[in-house]
C-alpha cells in the first residue's frame, strides 16, 4: 500500500536512482535536445541534429544523422523523441 | 517530408493553465494507471476500466510507452496532497526546477484532448512511439487518493538501461479467457475455429485459478469469450468472482436469455451485455444463423426481460449478402431503438474466417456497393437517434485498402492499429493451450504455452512467446521482403504485424510473408476482403 507522507519524512533523491545529476533531469523534463555521456551520466553541449529530432523521448545509442556542426562522437546517447519538420 | 499528413497534436503552450489553483488537490484520472515496466513505463486504463460503453471524457484502450522519468513525475500525482505541496515534493525529491516541471506538467493538467509531449514550436510530422498523454489525465481529486499507483521510485530506472523500442511489457496486461469453443447457433458467417474438438475443457476451479494469478500478477483487465460463454457451466462463479476482484468483463452473447437466467447473472455482477442481433426477421434469422423458428421470439423475449431488469445491452450486428438491403437494416434499427436499454448498435460487415473456404467468404460476404448504402442510411439514422443511443458502422476490410498502390500503402501501413497479442495480452483457449491472437485459436506456430502445465507468467516469459516476439529476420525466407527489410525489428515488436491477414492473404505455410497491408507485400493469393 502506498504511503507518500512517509516518503515526506525520509527524505529521496530520485536522481541518484537515475543515475542523473539536477541539470540532465531538468533538460529532459524541460525538453532541450539533450546529449548524455554514458560514462557520467551528465549532460554535454553538443551541436546536435536538432532540426531533425528534438526532445527528450527516446534514447538511441547513436545518432543516424550527419550534421557538420555535430561535435559529438556519436558514443553518448541522444535523447530525442520526435521528427521535426525542418528548420 | 512535407507530403506526410499532418497529426493533430496539443503541445505545451508554455504558458500556466488558467484553472489550476495551488491548494486544491490533483490526481491522475482513475480512468489510467502507470505501470513500470524493467526498461520503460507505460499508462494504461486502469485495472478493471469497463470497456463496454465508451467514455467521450476519457480515452478508452489507452495504451502509451513513457518515459521513466515521466512516469515517476505523474506517480506522484496521487490526490493526496494539494497542487504547491505535490509540485514542492517533486522539486526536493527529483531536483528539477519549478518553473520546467510546471511547463512540463499543465498540458497534462485537465487536458481535453489527447496530448503529445513535446518541446519545440515546431510541427509533428511522425507519431512517435512514446509521447502521447492521454485525455483528461491529471484532474482535480474529489474524493479520496489514489492508493492504486506505484510509488514514483519503482520508476526510477537508471537512464542507461532505458529502451522505448520494445513495447512488450513485463506482465500480460489483458488476459481473455475463452471459455468454450461452443455455441448455440451455427451462423454462416462465423469467423472463429468452433469446429475443433477440446477433449478436456478446463474446469471452472482452473479458470479460477488463473483469474487469481492474473489478478496476484497485477493484470489490469480479464475478459470472457467464446464461443458462447453462457453455455460454459460454472459461467456465474467465474463472473462473480471476476466482479469482485474489480474486473469487468465484456461479455457477448446470442443465446436468447430468460428472465430467471438474467436475473441469476446479474446477481453475479452483470450490468451490461453484448448481444449479436444481425436482423428483424424470423426466416432470415434462421437462414443466417441456422436456428429453430422459435429463436427470433425468443430473443425478443429476452431483450424484453433485459430491458425490465436494467441491463444494459449493445448490440453487434453482421452484414452479409442475406442481410445488406439498406431496409434490412432500418427496420433493425428501427426495432432495437425501441428499446430504453440499447446503449449501442454497431454495424459491421461480415470478415473472411480462416476456417471456411474462399468460396464460402464469396458467398456469404457483402459488397462494396451495399455497403456504402448501408453506411449512408446509418449515418442518417444515427443522427435521429443520438440522444438514446450510439448507432455505427465499424471498418470495412476492404480491397481498397489492401491491395492499394505502394506509395497508399507506404503512407498508411505505419499508422496501422497496434496488434496488443503478446505485446501485452494473451488469450486462453478452452483446453488450457494459450495463443496471442484469439483468431488464430490451436494454430500451433502461435500456441506459447498451456496453462495445466504453467502459469500464466511462466507462458509469458516461456522461449516459446519470447522467440515469437524477438522474431530472427534469418528464420524468414528470402523471398519474404521482411528477410531484408530495415524496419523489420520496430515492425514486429512494436506496431506488429497480424499474422491473421498474412495467414488470410497467403496460407499458413507463407506466414513469414509481409502483412498484406504492407507497402512490399505481394499481391495476396486469396480473397479475403469486401470488393
Amino acid at each position: 500500500m502506498k504511503n507518500r507522507e512517509n516518503k515526506k519524512e525520509n527524505a529521496v533523491d530520485l536522481t541518484k536512482k537515475f543515475e542523473l545529476d539536477a541539470n540532465a533531469m531538468n533538460q529532459i523534463v524541460g525538453g532541450t535536445s539533450f546529449w548524455m555521456d554514458p560514462a557520467t551520466g551528465t549532460g554535454v553541449t553538443v551541436s546536435g541534429p536538432d532540426d531533425i529530432l528534438c526532445g527528450d523521448l527516446e534514447v538511441v545509442q547513436s545518432c543516424e544523422q550527419s550534421c557538420k556542426t555535430c561535435t559529438s562522437n556519436k558514443t553518448y546517447i541522444y535523447i530525442c523523441g520526435t521528427k521535426l519538420k525542418g528548420k | 517530408m512535407c507530403e506526410h499528413s499532418h497529426i493533430p497534436f496539443y503541445q505545451n503552450t508554455r504558458k500556466m493553465t488558467p484553472d489550476i489553483e495551488p491548494k486544491k488537490k490533483y490526481q491522475i484520472n482513475p480512468a489510467y494507471t502507470l505501470l513500470a515496466d524493467r526498461h520503460c513505463a507505460f499508462i494504461f486504463n486502469s485495472k478493471g476500466w469497463p470497456t463496454f460503453r465508451s467514455h467521450p471524457e476519457v480515452d478508452d484502450n489507452f495504451t502509451q510507452l513513457v518515459s521513466p522519468l515521466y512516469a515517476s513525475i505523474f506517480a506522484y500525482w496521487d490526490g493526496s496532497k494539494t497542487y504547491h505541496e505535490t509540485i514542492q515534493q517533486i522539486v526536493n525529491e527529483m531536483h528539477i526546477q519549478q518553473d520546467v516541471l510546471e511547463k512540463f506538467l499543465h498540458p497534462c493538467i485537465h487536458n481535453m484532448e489527447k496530448t503529445a509531449l513535446h518541446f519545440s514550436d515546431k510541427e509533428i510530422l511522425e507519431e512517435t512511439s512514446s509521447n502521447w498523454i492521454p485525455k483528461n489525465f491529471i484532474i482535480e481529486c474529489d474524493g479520496e487518493p489514489r492508493t492504486d499507483l506505484p510509488e514514483p521510485e519503482a520508476f526510477a530506472i537508471p537512464v542507461r538501461q532505458w529502451d522505448f523500442s520494445r513495447m512488450r511489457s513485463r506482465i500480460p496486461t489483458t488476459v481473455t479467457l475463452m471459455l468454450t469453443n461452443r455455441c448455440a447457433t451455427n451462423c454462416i458467417y462465423c469467423y472463429a475455429d468452433n469446429q475443433h474438438r477440446v477433449e478436456q475443457p478446463l474446469p471452472a476451479e482452473k479458470w479460477l485459478e488463473l483469474i487469481q494469478e492474473a489478478h496476484d500478477f497485477g493484470c489490469l483487465s480479464i475478459d470472457l469469450s467464446g464461443g458462447e460463454v453462457f453455455l460454459y457451466p460454472g459461467i456465474e462463479t467465474i463472473l462473480q468472482t471476476l466482479h469482485q476482484m474489480g474486473y469487468h468483463p465484456y461479455l457477448s452473447t446470442k443465446i436468447p436469455l430468460e428472465e430467471e437466467r438474467i436475473l441469476q447473472l446479474k446477481e453475479c455482477g452483470m450490468t451490461e451485455l453484448q448481444f449479436s442481433i444481425d436482423c428483424w426477421d424470423a426466416a432470415l434469422m434462421q437462414q443466417m444463423l441456422n436456428v429453430p423458428s422459435s429463436y427470433f421470439e425468443r430473443l425478443k423475449r429476452s431483450l424484453d426481460a433485459l430491458e425490465k431488469h436494467g441491463i444494459a445491452v449493445k448490440v453487434k450486428s453482421v452484414i452479409t449478402s442475406y442481410n445488406d438491403k439498406p431496409e434490412q437494416v432500418e427496420q433493425l434499427i428501427l426495432n432495437l431503438s425501441a428499446h430504453k436499454n440499447i446503449t449501442s448498435i454497431s454495424i459491421a460487415p461480415a470478415e473472411n474466417s480462416l476456417y471456411k473456404s474462399e468460396q464460402d467468404f464469396i458467398g456469404y460476404r457483402t459488397s462494396r456497393r451495399q455497403w456504402e448504402k448501408i453506411e449512408a442510411l446509418v449515418e442518417s439514422m444515427a443522427a435521429t437517434y443520438r440522444e438514446q443511443c450510439e448507432i455505427g458502422c465499424q471498418g470495412l476490410l476492404d480491397s481498397r485498402e489492401h491491395c492499394a498502390a505502394v506509395d497508399e500503402k507506404a503512407r498508411v501501413y505505419p499508422k496501422r492499429t497496434r496488434c496488443p497479442g503478446n505485446i501485452n495480452m494473451l488469450y486462453v483457449l478452452p483446453d488450457g493451450k494459450v495463443t496471442i491472437c484469439e483468431e488464430l485459436y490451436w494454430n500451433p506456430r502461435f500456441i506459447i504455452g498451456d496453462v495445466r502445465k504453467q502459469s500464466l507468467m511462466e507462458i509469458w516469459e516461456s522461449k516459446k512467446a519470447l522467440e515469437l516476439y524477438n522474431l530472427s529476420q534469418e528464420t524468414f525466407r528470402k523471398t519474404s521482403a521482411c528477410h531484408i527489410c530495415p524496419q523489420f525489428d520496430p515492425c514486429h515488436q512494436q506496431s506488429g504485424v497480424c499474422w491473421k491477414m498474412v495467414i488470410e492473404a497467403y496460407g499458413d505455410e507463407y506466414w513469414d510473408l509481409p502483412d498484406p497491408r504492407c507497402p512490399y507485400a505481394p499481391p495476396a493469393t486469396q480473397k479475403y476482403y469486401i470488393e
